[in-house]
């Protein structure tokens, strides 16, 4: 296997017209990446917010605008896509209709100029790994979409590329076939350490795949980051919200310690952590997950029961606190006081469990 | 702020460094703008600059011709006539088709018949049937009806052999547009309370409309640019293109006919803008969507009865003509020996006739196969490249359309007789078979490249993307994807260009040289003469030429096309 | 091969000579009996062939010393060529005869197009300078003429020219020279005739009558020198303000104007048209070919014949192919097998065999007016237009301004 590269992207821009109005807007904007090589990444954001066509720079479909992009220490502006050494696996599979498994699996090998023996060695080897072997004669239209998938994964895996890309390849699975074929993709990717670059808008997917995730959002990378780093510490309210779900309360910042303070929300002095680069006085949003905190009779928030739900593993509550509407999930709640709607109760959390963004 | 300009270049960059992709639009831009733009140009330069100066005489001189102010109202009327009925006519087909619930099996092949037909039928073949059923000397106004004096040349002659042969287009057009409309609209308006006929003009033909206009406009293009039918059967009735060839041919006015097809071209280029750049589009949004599910048909029978008896008999009527053709041809002696003889097959292959049938598969079986890759090719870089000069060779080769053959066999003679400009460069080709299968493929090639252009849009761009992200050059994916996913569009491509190449007069009558004999010349020849048995013999075996190939396609396409799962070989 | 074949050819010419001058020379009437033989046995035995050639190409110029030998430097040249374009105007089916002789004679590939004249004039003018064909064979002299004045023909001194019967059947410095003589008349469906209670037109005059309305077919002076010939048949015969009322009047009689000159004449024997105005020898390939409706009527008070003709174009890419055909169409070889071809016109050179079938019809090929070629030569485009603005304005009250160029 040819050695995996790092990717570089250095101050990329991608403008595209409008075709309704004809106004240029900005599908990438100034963006610096790298990605390390061997690293599993993931461009993840909403539709539109210029992942995929960051991606499909990398491959050399689009041409950048601005800025210059490295794979390894080469700069491949100006290399067309079949010259470039990555290799992507498509959201349609784009699998060859016209040949069989082993055709296409075979296909990049034959335009390498493999002698026959070579092609088939290394086609049933690959075939094995994504455990379709002996399903070489196949046409591609008897086979399942998850069968498709892993043909599409093996075709782009045989080359032996320095970068794999895929760009949204799960989507077009029913979700729990998405689950298994994730973790699939993930095994193989370690097994061949090999660079891989992931465009998806399923956070989970995100989560589960990646070693680092780049959250993107109106062309603009919006924060880079380990699953975790990007869950529990997002760095704006988009990202917050994006990724999982969140309560943003607004309020002041009373007092500050270090990363700790105190804020003030409703007339209520709250314990905070993870204030990050606030100052005292500074307007901010605690944002807090449903499943950190926890309905009681005593707590931080005084708030007011508007729904409450039992949902199997968890108790769901809506409450108000203030104008706000918050959002709990108290899991394990058979042994717990439910609160039903209209009573009053408080929002209960660990400092530790909060975190504090720019209002 | 960065500019745009940086990608395009880049995009410039990476399509130099695809030799394959480069020399392929070079040398597309090189052939159109010689063989369509270059011969259109000359006749715009001839009809405006006499003796070294820039005047408009010229098209005074034409514009005050008695002739040609008559010419010209004629093919209006007649192109009004001819699109109205061919419309009208193809709507109801349509709607037969779509609505109403046929029973009869042979009503159904009949429809398949018809929809055949504009593919396979050679020029002339209506008009020559017409003369011999219903003309002054026809089977049944004289020798069954007793009727001496009919006349069907004309005004009246034109529109009922061009509506029966463009109907079945706009048939074919209006069906794939009806198809679309989704029941559920029309059953909404029905639930209401709407009758049936209230349904129709309210819902349908509303939504129809854009589609309609486009049909009128597509044959209004091919009427005003026809030239065997009112050759055969115009009579005193001339049109444009049948006076542009006889100013040249008549009156040795080469200068004055460059006028007249400049006005002819003008008037199909604005009909083909306004189809192309207005209807098209308008006919795509109001009919976007696909029909969500079947529809009920029409059962009510005072309603299927008469337009199925009605489709029925037009579609015998026209089948009916296609079998006077081989009659005419075994007929011993028209208007006085009615027995059958070969005698007719004879002499056409006493006399000319085997070379005549030689040149013109030759040269069609050349010109077929250039047609059909030159343009996927076009379909391939139109859709899935971008490029400077895109627009302009989609354009180029789709106005080709647009330009009546008598034109373009004019444009061709002006401008390569004596080489380029009269320079002597590429003098050469004229008079050679190279220009004929030339204006063949040029002929041909829109066709192929709308059909071509449809295919690849459905399509997955990423399936390309995949070959070419494996590491094939253009060149590579072109061949070993692109071409074997629309193989069906190719080989109909390859057999309809075939048949057009085989079947062509309009462009070729003035070109063609006598190194080479062609069937639609000869069969020109002898029909204008009245030798109506040759040319009824040399019809019949050019229907069956061009009816095998189609069934070859067929065939074609039933084992080998892409919707067959391909065999595995390994 | 066909280097071989030549080499073959012209030492088999050599000796053929060398016989020919020792026998008796020149024995015309057996001459194209023995020719048309060869061309039967063309492809039997080679050695017999190319000998045969030889004697039949030799042959005709035997009578006159020492042009022979001038001949076989032409046939030799020719050959060299190796080929002949050659644009018709007479019926296909002669054409054709009379291209594939030509081709088994001398070697030479010879192909062919049937035009009408005014297509081959038009194809001849745009081309400028660099003609697509060599030689033009057949129609009549009108637009040969035309094509004098506009510098397109080459002159050439044929040899054979001398067999003519009459200075009339060539122009004065050899830019074309007559094969053919067809004589202008009516042809008429009887049968249609006797229906209609009609009587048969006998003189130029009764076309005009009203009874005629919608029965004749003439072909049309744009594109058929047959057309040509009748305007100028009656400028001549009645002067020209004259003639150009006689038109108004005819058109209103005219049921179409076709592109071609035999045009009429093969719709009258089906009943498309009753009455034809054109050769009479193209009724006769009518009558003979099995429509014995067809009447022959020569005009009583006179007509004009036409000159069937064939010229070398000025540029030709084959100069001595053209002129080796100009010597063989002014030969029996050519001439002699129109008759077999269904053309029975009159021919124009001495040792030619008449078509009996011309004279079993009642033809006289003498029987015609004193025609002024000079005249013709020099007005016939003029005439034309004059015939237009006639025929036109005569029916622009009618309902169809315009009836014409269409067939």
């Amino acid at each position: 296997m040819s050695e995996s590269k790092g990717i570089r992207l250095e101050h990329i821009s991608k403008i595209y017209q409008d075709p309704k109005t004809g106004k240029d807007f900005k599908a990438v904007d100034d963006t610096n990446l790298v990605i390390e090589p061997g690293s599993f990444v993931t461009l993840l954001g909403p539709s539109g917010c210029g992942k995929t066509t960051t991606l499909r720079m990398i491959a050399g479909f689009e041409s950048p605008d601005e800025g210059e992009i490295y794979i390894g220490d080469e700069a491949v502006n100006e290399l067309t896509p079949n010259k470039r050494d990555t290799a992507m696996v498509f959201q349609s599979y784009a699998l060859f209709p016209h040949y069989n498994v082993f055709d296409n699996v075979a296909y990049g090998l034959k335009l390498r100029k493999m002698d026959a023996e070579t092609i088939r060695k290394k086609v049933m080897k690959i075939l094995d790994l994504v455990e379709l072997g002996g399903m070489e004669a196949r046409m591609t239209n008897q086979l399942s979409g998850g069968q498709q998938q892993r043909v599409a994964l093996a075709r782009a895996l045989v080359v032996e590329p320095s970068v794999l890309l895929f760009d949204e390849p799960l989507s077009n699975l029913d979700a729990k076939l998405r689950v298994s074929m994730r973790t699939e993709i993930r095994n193989i990717q370690q097994r061949v350490g090999i660079t891989a670059v992931y465009v998806t808008h399923d956070q989970s997917e995100a989560m589960a795949l990646s070693d680092q995730i780049i959250i993107m959002n109106k062309g603009v990378v919006a924060q880079i980051g380990t699953p975790q780093e990007i869950y529990y510490h997002p760095k704006d309210a988009f990202v917050a919200n994006f990724i999982g779900e969140a309560n943003f309360l607004k309020g002041k910042l009373e007092s500050k310690d270090g990363d700790k303070g105190v804020m003030r929300i409703y007339d209520q002095n709250v314990a905070v952590e993870n204030v990050g680069e606030l100052a005292k006085g500074d307007e901010c949003m605690l944002v807090l997950r449903p499943e950190s905190a926890v309905l009681d009779t005593a707590g931080q928030l005084p708030c007011q029961v508007t729904m409450s739900c039992f949902m199997g593993s968890y108790q769901h509550y809506h409450v108000k606190v203030g104008d706000f509407i918050v959002q709990i999930m108290d899991f394990n709640p058979k042994h717990k006081r439910i609160f039903c709607v209209g009573e009053s109760a408080f929002i209960k959390f660990d400092a530790c469990d909060s975190h504090i963004l720019k209002a | 702020m960065a500019s745009k300009s940086r990608s395009a270049q880049l995009d410039r960059k990476k399509l130099f460094s695809d030799p394959v992709t480069v020399g392929m639009i070079v040398i597309l831009l090189i052939f159109l703008t010689l063989f369509i733009c270059y011969p259109l140009f000359v006749l715009l330069i001839d009809s405006v600059y006499t003796e070294g100066s820039v005047t408009l005489d010229v098209f005074r001189r034409v514009l005050n011709m008695q002739r040609f102010r008559t010419a010209f109202g004629n093919t209006v009327v007649l192109g009004f006539l001819t699109s109205i009925l061919s419309t009208l006519i193809g709507l109801l087909f349509a709607y037969v088709d779509v609505y109403v619930k046929v029973r009869s099996k042979v009503v159904g092949r009949l429809f398949q018949v018809v929809s055949l037909l504009p593919v396979v039928s050679p020029p002339f073949v209506l008009s020559l049937s017409t003369i011999m059923l219903f003309g002054r000397s026809g089977i049944i106004t004289r020798s069954l009806l007793h009727i001496y004096d009919s006349n069907v040349y004309g005004l009246k002659g034109i529109v009922v052999v061009q509506t029966l042969t463009f109907f079945p287009v706009c048939y074919m057009m209006l069906k794939g547009l009806l198809k679309n409309i989704d029941p559920s609209l029309e059953e909404a308006a029905r639930d209401i309370g709407a009758s049936r006929m209230k349904v129709f003009s309210t819902v349908t033909l509303p939504l129809l409309l854009p589609g309609l206009g486009n049909a009128f406009l597509v044959t209004f293009i091919e009427s005003v640019a026809d030239f065997a039918n009112p050759m055969l059967i115009g009579g005193d009735y001339d049109t444009l293109a049948t006076t542009i060839y006889l100013q040249v041919t008549g009156s040795y006015d080469s200068t004055g006919a460059a006028a007249m097809s400049v006005v002819l071209l003008s008037l199909t280029l604005i009909l083909f803008f306004v189809q192309k750049y207005y209807l098209e589009k308008k006919t795509a949004a109001t009919l976007t969507g696909k029909a969500s599910r079947a529809r009920m048909l029409i059962e009510d029978k005072s309603v299927t009865i008469p337009l199925t008896i009605f489709c029925s008999l037009v579609a015998a009527f026209v089948i009916l003509m296609y079998i006077m053709i081989p009659f005419g041809a075994l007929f011993k002696l028209w208007g006085r020996d009615y027995s059958l003889s070969l005698k007719w097959f004879e002499y056409l292959f006493k006399y000319s006739g085997f070379k005549a049938f030689k040149d013109s598969f030759i040269l069609s079986i050349i010109a077929a196969p250039i047609t059909a890759l030159l343009s996927m090719v076009i379909s391939y870089l139109v859709v899935k490249k971008k490029f400077k000069s895109k627009g302009f060779i989609e354009f180029i080769s789709m106005l080709a359309m647009a330009v009546p053959g008598t034109v373009l066999g004019i444009g061709y003679i002006r401008g390569y007789a004596n080489g380029i400009f009269h320079t002597g460069i590429l003098s050469g080709l004229y008079g050679t078979g190279l220009i004929l299968i030339i204006v063949f493929i040029i002929r041909s090639l829109p066709v192929g490249t709308r059909s071509g252009i449809s295919a690849l849009r459905q399509i997955d761009k990423s399936i390309e993307e995949s070959a070419y992200n494996l590491g094939a050059g253009s060149g590579k994916v072109f061949m070993t994807v692109t071409l074997p996913l629309i193989k069906d569009s190719f080989f109909s491509g390859l057999v309809t260009s075939f048949v057009r190449s085989i079947t062509a007069i309009s462009a070729i009558i003035l070109l063609v040289t006598p190194q080479f004999l062609l069937i639609t010349c000869q069969i020109n020849e002898f029909a204008e003469k009245g030798y109506y048995g040759v040319a009824c013999a040399y019809a019949t075996i050019l229907i069956l030429i061009v009816y095998f190939s189609v069934l070859l396609m067929n065939l074609f396409i039933r084992f080998f096309g892409t919707s067959r799962k391909i065999k595995e070989e390994n | 091969m066909r280097k071989n074949v030549m080499k073959k050819v012209t030492a088999a010419i050599l000796a053929a000579a060398m016989v020919l001058s020792l026998t008796a020379c020149g024995d015309s009437g057996k001459e194209p009996d023995s020719s048309t033989d060869t061309a039967q046995q063309a492809d039997s035995a080679d050695t017999a062939d190319t000998a045969d050639t030889a004697d039949q190409t030799a042959a005709p110029e035997g009578e006159e010393a020492g042009s022979a030998s001038g001949m076989d430097e032409l046939i030799a040249a020719a050959q060299a060529e190796g080929s002949l374009t050659v644009y018709g105007s007479c019926e296909e089916a002669y054409l054709s005869a009379a291209c594939q002789k030509f081709e088994e004679m001398y070697g030479i590939k010879v192909s062919y197009q049937r035009l009408s004249t005014g297509e081959v004039y038009t194809k001849i003018e745009e081309e400028a300078g660099n003609p697509s064909g060599d030689v033009w064979f057949g129609g009549t002299t009108d637009p040969y003429n035309e094509a004098v004045a506009a510098g397109l023909l080459e002159p050439y001194a044929a040899q054979n020219a001398s067999h003519l019967i009459a200075d009339t059947y060539k122009d004065a410095d050899g830019h074309w020279y007559g094969i053919y003589k067809g004589i202008l008349g009516f042809m008429v469906n009887k049968e249609e005739l006797d229906r209609l209670g009609l009587e048969v037109p006998k003189d130029w005059e009764d076309l005009l009558k009203p009874e005629y309305e919608g029965l004749i077919g003439m072909s049309n002076p744009s594109t058929a020198g047959t057309a040509k010939l009748v305007i100028n048949t009656m400028v001549q015969t009645k002067g020209h303000d004259e003639a150009m009322q006689y038109f108004q009047e005819l058109d209103k009689n005219v049921y179409q104007y076709t592109k071609s000159g035999s045009g009429p004449s093969k719709m009258v024997g089906p009943g498309e048209c009753v009455i034809g105005i054109g050769f009479l020898h193209d009724g006769i390939t009518q009558i003979l070919s099995g429509y014995d409706n067809i009447e022959l009527v020569i005009p009583a008070s006179g007509t004009s014949y036409e000159i069937g003709a064939t010229a070398i174009f000025k540029g030709c890419k084959n100069p001595n192919a053209a002129k080796l055909w100009i010597e063989y169409a002014l030969s029996p070889d050519c001439v002699d097998i129109a008759k077999e071809n269904e053309s029975y016109q009159f021919l124009v050179i001495d040792n030619a065999k008449q078509p009996e079938e011309a004279a079993q019809f009642g033809l006289d090929p003498d029987n015609v007016i004193d025609y002024d070629f000079e005249d013709a030569k020099q007005n016939t485009a003029k005439y034309v237009e004059d015939f237009f603005a006639a025929v036109t304005n005569g029916s622009a009250d009618s309902a169809d301004s315009s009836r014409f160029l269409t067939e």
